[in-house]
C-alpha cells in the first residue's frame, strides 16, 4: 500500500508539473460548490469529478486500478476525467455573470485570464515546434536517405540499419525499408539493446565490426554519420558507399550496390 | 402597429412579445469574441499545418498507417522493424491508425501527411467545436456567454502545457493520436451529452452516448475503463440522488460497447 500511495503522489506531482493549474481547478470546484445551484451542473462539475478524484487518491481503489486496469505508467489518465478546462472556465463565466456592474464583469474576466496565464505554461514556448520541411512533417534528411536507399531497380525490401537521428522517422515515411531494430533500442526502460545499433552509435566506427554485425542481422544497408571517423574500410568487407545524403553515408552489400542507380564500383574493384 | 379592433379610431402600438428572452440576443461584444475565437482556431490550424512537433509514439502509429497503406494488411508486421509477425493482438483493435490510412487514401496523400497536416488541424477545430457544444448547453438562454466560455477554454488549453500528461499537452503535441482525441474530443462531448441527458431526458442523447462509447473505444483502449467509469459514476448518482432505477440502467447500458470491447480485448490477449 505504501508503494501505491507513492505512485499516487508521484502521479499527481508529475501531472501538475510546476504549475498552479490543479490549484485553480480545485478553487473553481470550491467556488461552484457554494455558488452553483443547478442540480445537473453540480452533478457533472462537482459530484462526478470529485468521485473520480476520490477513487484516484484512495489507496485501495488506486491499488486495484493500477494492478488490474492501468499500470503505473498510464495511471495519470484517470485524471483526464476531471473536466478542468470546462470547470475553471465555467466558474469564471459564472463569476462574470454574478458581478453586478459592467466594469466588475470585465475585471473578473481579465483576472481569470491572467490567473490562467500566470499559472500555466504556454505550449508554443516549449521549443519543440519546428517549421515543417515537407508535407509529411518528417525530417527531410530521413526522406532523402530513404529515397536514396530505394533508388534501384530491385523489387526488394531492403533491410537497413539507421543511426539514432533517423531511426524514428524512416518507417514513418516508407514501409519498403525494413530495419533490424526500431525505437525500442533508444528507450532505456524498454531494455532493448542491439549490437548493430550500438556499433553505429559508437564515437568511432569500426568497419569490421559493422560488417560482421550487419551480416549477422541480414542487414544489407548501413547508414552512418559522415562526420564520424571510421577504423578500417567498409569496402574490405564488401560494403560499398553508394551515396552521401544530408550528412549520412549509405553503405550497401555488394550485390545491392551493383543494382543501385548511379553507382559504379571503384576502379580497383573493376580490376579484380 | 395593431389594427383597431375595438373601434376606437386609434391603432395600438405593437406590444413586446412576453415570451422573448432578452438574454437570448447576442450582445455586440459576444460577436467580437466569436471573431476572436474563430481567428484563434484558424491561426492554430494554419500553424499546425506549417509546423510540426515530433513525437516518439508516431514511430509506431504512423509507421502502422504506412504499412497498412502500402501492404493492405493490418497489424501483421512489426511497426518498428517491418518484420512479419503474427497478429499484433495488443494493438489489433486500434482503429485510429487505420483511419489515418483511410483519410490518406481518400485525400490522396501520404499517411504521415494525413496524420500531421490534415487530421492534426482538423481535430484541433473539432475539439473547439466540442467545447462550443458544451458552452451552448451550459449557457442556454445566455448566448452571449458562449464565446467567452470558449475563448477562456482556448486560453486554458494554450497555457496548459504544464506537464507531458495533461489533455492540453496531448492536444497540441500529438493531436492525431487516439489518446489525444479521447481526452480532448470524446470526453468533452461525453460531458455535454450527459448534461443534456440529465436536463432533458430524451432518447436521442442516450443513443448518442452509446455511439460515443463506440467512438471512444476506437480511439484508445484506456477508454474502456475511463468512459465506463464516467458513465458508471454518473448513472450511480442518478440512483443515489433521484432513486431512478430506469435512468440508472439506461446510462449504464451506454457503457456496454466499452465493456464488450474490453472483454474481446482480454479474450484476444489470452487466447491468440
Amino acid at each position: 500500500m505504501k508503494e501505491t500511495i507513492q505512485v499516487i503522489i508521484d502521479t499527481l506531482r508529475g501531472y501538475r508539473g510546476e504549475s498552479l493549474y490543479l490549484t485553480w481547478y480545485l478553487l473553481a470546484v470550491f467556488y461552484l460548490f457554494f455558488s452553483e445551484k443547478e442540480k445537473q451542473k453540480r452533478l457533472l462539475f462537482l459530484y462526478v469529478p470529485l468521485t473520480v478524484l476520490l477513487l484516484f487518491v484512495f489507496p485501495p481503489t488506486a491499488y486495484v486500478v493500477i494492478h488490474t486496469v492501468m499500470d503505473n505508467e498510464i495511471f495519470y489518465r484517470q485524471l483526464w476525467l476531471l473536466p478542468c478546462a470546462a470547470t475553471v472556465c465555467y466558474a469564471v463565466c459564472h463569476a462574470v455573470l454574478n458581478a453586478k456592474y459592467g466594469v466588475w464583469k470585465v475585471l473578473v474576466c481579465a483576472a481569470g485570464i491572467l490567473v490562467m496565464m500566470a499559472g500555466g505554461s504556454n505550449v508554443f514556448r516549449n521549443g519543440n515546434y519546428t517549421p515543417a520541411q515537407n508535407p509529411q512533417h518528417l525530417p527531410q534528411a530521413a526522406i532523402n536517405v530513404c529515397d536514396e536507399i530505394l533508388n534501384d531497380d530491385v523489387e526488394y525490401m531492403v533491410v537497413a540499419a539507421f543511426p539514432l537521428s533517423l531511426i524514428e522517422y524512416t518507417r514513418q515515411y516508407t514501409a519498403e525499408i525494413v530495419s533490424p531494430y526500431g525505437r525500442p533500442v533508444i528507450i532505456d526502460k524498454w531494455h532493448a539493446h542491439h549490437a548493430l545499433y550500438d556499433a553505429i552509435e559508437s564515437p568511432v566506427l569500426n568497419a569490421e565490426e559493422l560488417a560482421a554485425l550487419a551480416r549477422a542481422d541480414r542487414t544489407e544497408c548501413i547508414v552512418v554519420h559522415s562526420m564520424k571517423q571510421m577504423d578500417g574500410n567498409m569496402e574490405d568487407y564488401s560494403f560499398y558507399r553508394v551515396a552521401t545524403v544530408d550528412g549520412y553515408d549509405i553503405y550497401m552489400e555488394e550485390w545491392l550496390a551493383e543494382r543501385h542507380n548511379g553507382f559504379t564500383f571503384p576502379d580497383d574493384k573493376g580490376q579484380e | 402597429m395593431q389594427a383597431d379592433r375595438q373601434g376606437t379610431g386609434r391603432t395600438q402600438p405593437d406590444m413586446p412579445d412576453a415570451d422573448a428572452q432578452p438574454e437570448d440576443r447576442m450582445a455586440w461584444w459576444a460577436w467580437i469574441l466569436w471573431g476572436i475565437v474563430i481567428a484563434s482556431v484558424l491561426a492554430q490550424m494554419v500553424f499546425f499545418y506549417f509546423n510540426n512537433h515530433m513525437n516518439g509514439d508516431d514511430s509506431y502509429y504512423i509507421a502502422q498507417s504506412v504499412i497498412t497503406d502500402l501492404m493492405d494488411t493490418m497489424y501483421q508486421r512489426d511497426a518498428y522493424t517491418g518484420t512479419p509477425m503474427g497478429l499484433d493482438v495488443r494493438h489489433a483493435l486500434s482503429v485510429l491508425p487505420i483511419f489515418v490510412t483511410w483519410v490518406g487514401r481518400v485525400c490522396g496523400v501520404h499517411a504521415a501527411t494525413a496524420a500531421h497536416a490534415v487530421l492534426g488541424p482538423v481535430f484541433l477545430a473539432v475539439c473547439c467545436g466540442a467545447y462550443v457544444l458544451l458552452g451552448r448547453a451550459l449557457f442556454k438562454g445566455k448566448r452571449s456567454m458562449v464565446p467567452l466560455f470558449v475563448l477562456l477554454v482556448q486560453i486554458w488549453y494554450l497555457w496548459g502545457n504544464i506537464s507531458i500528461y495533461t489533455p492540453e499537452t496531448f492536444l497540441y503535441t500529438r493531436t492525431w493520436q487516439g489518446k489525444a482525441v479521447f481526452a480532448n474530443i470524446i470526453l468533452p462531448v461525453a460531458f455535454y451529452l450527459l448534461y443534456r441527458l440529465f436536463t432533458e431526458w430524451k432518447n436521442i442523447y442516450m443513443v448518442l452516448l452509446f455511439l460515443l462509447s463506440i467512438a471512444g473505444i476506437f480511439t484508445t483502449t484506456a477508454s474502456v475503463y475511463l468512459l465506463s467509469m464516467l458513465y458508471g459514476i454518473a448513472a450511480l448518482y442518478c440512483l443515489i440522488t433521484r432513486r431512478q432505477w430506469k435512468k440508472f440502467l439506461y446510462v449504464a447500458v451506454c457503457a456496454v460497447p466499452a465493456f464488450a470491447y474490453g472483454l474481446v480485448y482480454i479474450w484476444l490477449l489470452r487466447t491468440w
